[in-house]
C-alpha cells in the first residue's frame, strides 16, 4: 500500500494513462471532430479533404452531408 | 555612521577577528569573505497562503512526497524571500511530509523547527492515522482513501466514500470529489470509466458527473486545437509562434468560431484577432 500511495503522490502514475482518462478523452475527441466537420460541409466541398483535416474518415463525412440534406429537406417540407 | 563594510572588512582580518566578532564562533581553517550577489532568487513556492482581510499569519506550504534533501533549504530561502517583500508581516513556514520517512533529520535547520517562523512538519500518515480515531467522519479521509487501503477493501468501501464527498454541499466540495475519482483512477488504471463508476455505485447517468464532463471538455478542446491548426496551416501556412499561443490558450467555443470563420478571413491577424 505504502508503495500505491508513493507512487500517486510522486506524480508516477499519470492520470492521463489510465483508461478512465483516455476513453473519456477520445469521445470529447470525437464530437469535436463530428461538430468542425459539420460546421465546415458547405465551405469545403472536398470530401477527402474535409476528411484529412479534421480526422473523420470519408465515409464519416459522405454520412454527415447526407444527414445535412435529409436535415435539409425535412425542414422544406415543415 | 556607516558600519557594515568596516565590519565585514574586520571579520575578514582571521579567525580571531571573526571569533570575536560574533562572540565566540571559532573557524576550522582560512576563510574568505567576499560578497556574493544570488542571481537566481526567483523561486516558487507549493503554496502561500495569505489571509484575505490581510489579518493573521501567513503560511507558506511545500508538500514533500519524497526525500530531497534541501525542503528545509527551499523554505528557509522562501520565508526570507515573503519577509523582505511583505516586511511585518508575520509568516510561517511548514513541510508537510507523506510520512517521517520524507523528512531530512540532518538538515541544519532542524532544530530551528518549532522555534520562530519554521513550524514543525507533519507527516501525512500520522494526521490520517489520529483523524481516523478522532474524526472518522471527515471527508478528507475518505478523500485518500484510494491511497489508503487495498483493492479488496477500496471497492468495498468506495462507493461510502464517493456518497459521503457527492453530499458535500460546502463551497470548494466538488475538489474533494475530482481528487477522491484521480486517485481512484490512479489505483485502477485499467479500468475504463463505466467499470470506476458501478464499482461507485453511481446512479446518476455517466454523462452527467462531473469528472465525465470535465473530460470530455478537454478531449473536445484538444481536438479542435488540432484541427484548427491544420486548416490554418493550409489556408495561411506555417503558423507563426504566437498563433501557436492563441490556439493554445483559447476555450473550445472559441475555436470553433475560429474554424467557422477561417474561409472568410483575409489574414491570419483578421481571424485570430492579433
Amino acid at each position: 500500500m505504502r508503495r500505491a500511495w508513493r507512487r500517486c503522490w510522486a506524480g508516477n502514475v499519470e492520470l492521463k494513462e489510465t483508461r478512465f482518462y483516455q476513453e473519456v478523452f477520445a469521445k470529447g475527441q470525437r464530437e469535436e471532430r463530428l461538430r468542425i466537420a459539420r460546421s465546415l460541409l458547405d465551405v469545403i466541398a472536398d470530401d477527402r479533404l474535409l476528411a484529412e483535416k479534421t480526422g473523420l474518415s470519408e465515409a464519416e463525412v459522405q454520412a454527415l452531408r447526407a444527414q445535412q440534406h435529409s436535415g435539409r429537406a425535412d425542414s422544406l417540407l415543415r | 555612521m556607516k558600519t557594515d563594510k568596516q565590519i565585514h572588512l574586520l571579520l575578514g582580518t582571521g579567525a580571531d577577528a571573526f571569533r570575536f566578532l560574533t562572540s565566540g564562533i571559532e573557524l576550522p581553517g582560512p576563510y574568505r569573505g567576499r560578497s556574493v550577489a544570488f542571481k537566481e532568487l526567483e523561486r516558487r513556492a507549493d503554496r502561500v497562503f495569505e489571509p484575505e482581510s490581510g489579518e493573521g499569519p501567513t503560511y507558506i506550504i511545500e508538500i514533500q512526497a519524497q526525500r530531497g534533501g534541501d525542503v528545509y533549504d527551499r523554505l528557509v530561502l522562501e520565508l526570507v524571500l515573503y519577509r523582505k517583500a511583505h516586511p511585518g508581516r508575520a509568516v510561517y513556514g511548514l513541510v508537510i511530509f507523506l510520512d517521517a520517512g520524507c523528512d531530512e533529520p540532518d538538515s541544519p535547520w532542524v532544530d530551528s523547527l518549532g522555534t520562530g517562523p519554521l513550524l514543525r512538519p507533519v507527516y501525512l500518515d500520522a494526521v490520517l492515522a489520529k483523524a481516523r480515531e478522532r474524526e472518522p467522519d471527515h471527508p478528507l479521509l475518505a478523500v485518500f482513501l484510494p491511497l489508503l487501503v487495498d483493492e479488496r477493501e477500496l471497492a468495498g468501501r468506495a462507493p461510502a466514500a464517493w456518497r459521503r464527498l457527492e453530499s458535500l454541499t460546502e463551497p470548494g466540495s466538488k475538489v474533494l470529489l475530482d481528487v477522491f475519482l484521480s486517485w481512484l483512477m490512479e489505483r485502477h488504471k485499467g479500468r475504463n470509466f463505466e467499470e470506476i463508476m458501478r464499482m461507485l455505485q453511481v446512479l446518476t447517468p455517466l454523462e452527467e458527473t462531473v469528472a465525465y464532463q470535465q473530460l470530455v471538455g478537454i478531449g473536445k478542446q484538444k481536438e479542435a486545437q488540432v484541427i484548427l491548426r491544420k486548416l490554418l496551416a493550409r489556408r495561411f501556412g506555417m503558423l507563426p509562434p504566437w498563433a501557436v499561443a492563441r490556439l493554445e490558450e483559447a476555450e473550445t467555443a472559441q475555436l470553433e468560431a475560429w474554424a467557422e470563420a477561417i474561409f472568410d478571413a483575409a489574414s491570419l491577424e483578421a481571424l485570430l484577432g492579433r
